[in-house]
């Protein structure tokens, strides 16, 4: 999939923003990966991933750390988001230490994410770029709900739910970070960025207050 | 196929924000339903448990109709489109496998997204357009399933009239190819009553340099600032 790709919005939003993915090719370099899956998990939540998961079982927000452990096989893949350069720096330098011989990929403002690599020592090998929406563009949400529908590749965030949530804040019957939890659980790979949906339904609520 | 028992039902109208493609509405009787046209069967109205009766339920799918799931559906993994899984490796795996090397572009245009969804007639009219230009269709894809002539980017009568949530195309090509792919995408976005992303793949040179980004600038096709990067810390463990 190219589920990380395209998140939209304006490119201020993603300094907190970095996913990260974790792949092997069977045949190839499919060797002793439940292990490696495991360590690589109990990695994230020690760097602080805010959200990651696995596509079969769940994210954080809808199971456990130790579920999501339990239940990696030879089939899965993982991945996660972080909200730090840093974060993705230290991911790095102990990804390359650990030497596990599996592809990792981090998805990102380019600049930052090059900068993040040679920080570690790491070097890219390749890159897919963004070239944005084409068609119809008339047929989409503004680009604030935008900003959060494509946090989840998949699409398992609707526009009207974000519009729902932004009601029911405004309401005063649920906060941001609660809203934002809520439809991080949607995302069952767990590279939906909560602390940035959060922050972009606050945006949405000022815009409202303006435009009265 | 997703349902909402009649009876059921109260009415509530929690689910019609949380349908993916605004397929379920309100009925003049006050209860929702799903219009089964527009339904890509994500299957996200009953995974989310929204339902507080447990109103809403997922039947079984015979084909052509279960393609809406294969491709709608992430947590599905289903063989029917001969190719395991749903996704693609595009760049995630170029470390290991070099599919993308220098002189080659890849490129991934997925119709539908985002959250607009596609009828599989759009899909065809750009398979068909870069078929004439003679670029490669990626065979590790599920679209694969789909053709009848992959030469001509001819998908098979029977599936032309599903819809799906989103359908990645991708083709590899030599990059002096890039400016008549670019062409033939600036044609083609006229003519799909639908959206699609596009995404290049490509090498990054030992210095950290995209080569491709100004030969895009000079098509005038604006690049992105956020991308997805393979840190080349892949590598074959078996022989
Ligand atoms: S299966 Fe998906 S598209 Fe169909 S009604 Fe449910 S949420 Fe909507
Ligand atoms: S959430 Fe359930 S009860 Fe409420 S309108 Fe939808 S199907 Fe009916």
């Amino acid at each position: 999939m190219t589920h990380s790709l395209h998140r939209l919005g304006p490119k201020e939003l993603f300094a907190e923003d970095y996913v990260w993915l974790v792949y092997h090719v069977k045949g190839i370099n499919d060797v002793d990966l439940e292990k490696k899956y495991r360590d690589i998990l109990d990695l994230a939540r020690s760097l602080g991933s805010i959200s990651y998961g696995n596509i079969k079982v769940g994210n954080i927000f809808t199971t456990s750390h130790e579920n999501l452990k339990k239940s990696v096989s030879e089939k899965s893949r993982i991945r996660g988001v972080f909200t730090s350069k840093q974060q993705v720096v230290e991911f790095l330098k102990a990804m390359k230490e650990r030497d596990y011989g599996l592809s990792v990929i981090i998805s990102g403002l380019i600049e930052e994410v090059l900068d993040a690599a040679s920080k570690a020592s790491v070097k890219p090998h390749s890159i897919h770029l963004s070239l944005g929406v084409w068609g119809k563009k008339q047929l989409l949400p503004p680009e604030e709900i935008l900003a959060v529908t494509t946090m989840c590749g998949h699409h398992m965030v609707s526009p009207r739910l974000v519009e729902r949530m932004v009601e029911k804040i405004r309401r005063g019957e649920i906060t941001p970070e609660k809203a934002a939890e809520e439809l991080a659980k949607l995302c069952p790979c767990g590279i939906f960025n909560p602390r940035k949906a959060s922050k972009i339904l606050q945006l949405l609520i000022e815009k409202k207050k303006t435009s009265k | 196929m997703a349902r909402i028992d009649q009876e059921k039902c109260t009415g509530c109208g929690d689910c019609i924000p949380v349908c993916t493609v605004g397929a379920i509405q309100m009925s003049g009787e006050g209860k929702a339903h799903v219009d089964l046209d527009a339904c890509v069967e994500c299957g996200v109205c009953v995974r989310s448990r929204v339902c507080p009766v447990n109103a809403i339920y997922m039947q079984k799918l015979e084909y052509p109709r279960i393609l809406r799931r294969v491709f709608s559906d992430p947590t599905m993994t289903h063989k029917l489109t001969g190719i395991p899984g749903r996704g693609t490796a595009e760049v995630k795996t170029n470390d290991v496998t070099l599919r993308y090397d220098w002189g080659y572009y890849g490129m991934c245009i997925e119709l539908g997204r985002p959250g607009v969804g596609a009828s599989l007639r759009d899909v065809e009219k750009v398979t068909r357009a870069l078929a004439e230009l003679g670029v490669e269709f990626v065979e590790e894809n599920p679209l694969m399933g789909l053709f009848e002539d992959p030469s001509r980017g001819k998908l098979k009568e029977e599936v032309l009239g599903e819809r799906v949530l989103s359908l990645i195309v991708e083709v590899k090509f030599p990059s002096e190819l890039l400016p008549k792919v670019i062409e033939t995408l600036k044609k083609v976005e006229k003519e799909v009553d639908t959206v699609f992303t596009v995404g290049l793949i490509t090498r990054i040179t030992p210095e950290g340099g995209i080569p491709a980004i100004s030969q895009l600038e000079q098509l005038g096709v604006a690049v992105r600032p956020n991308a997805k990067v393979n840190m080349g810390l892949g590598r074959v463990l078996r022989r």
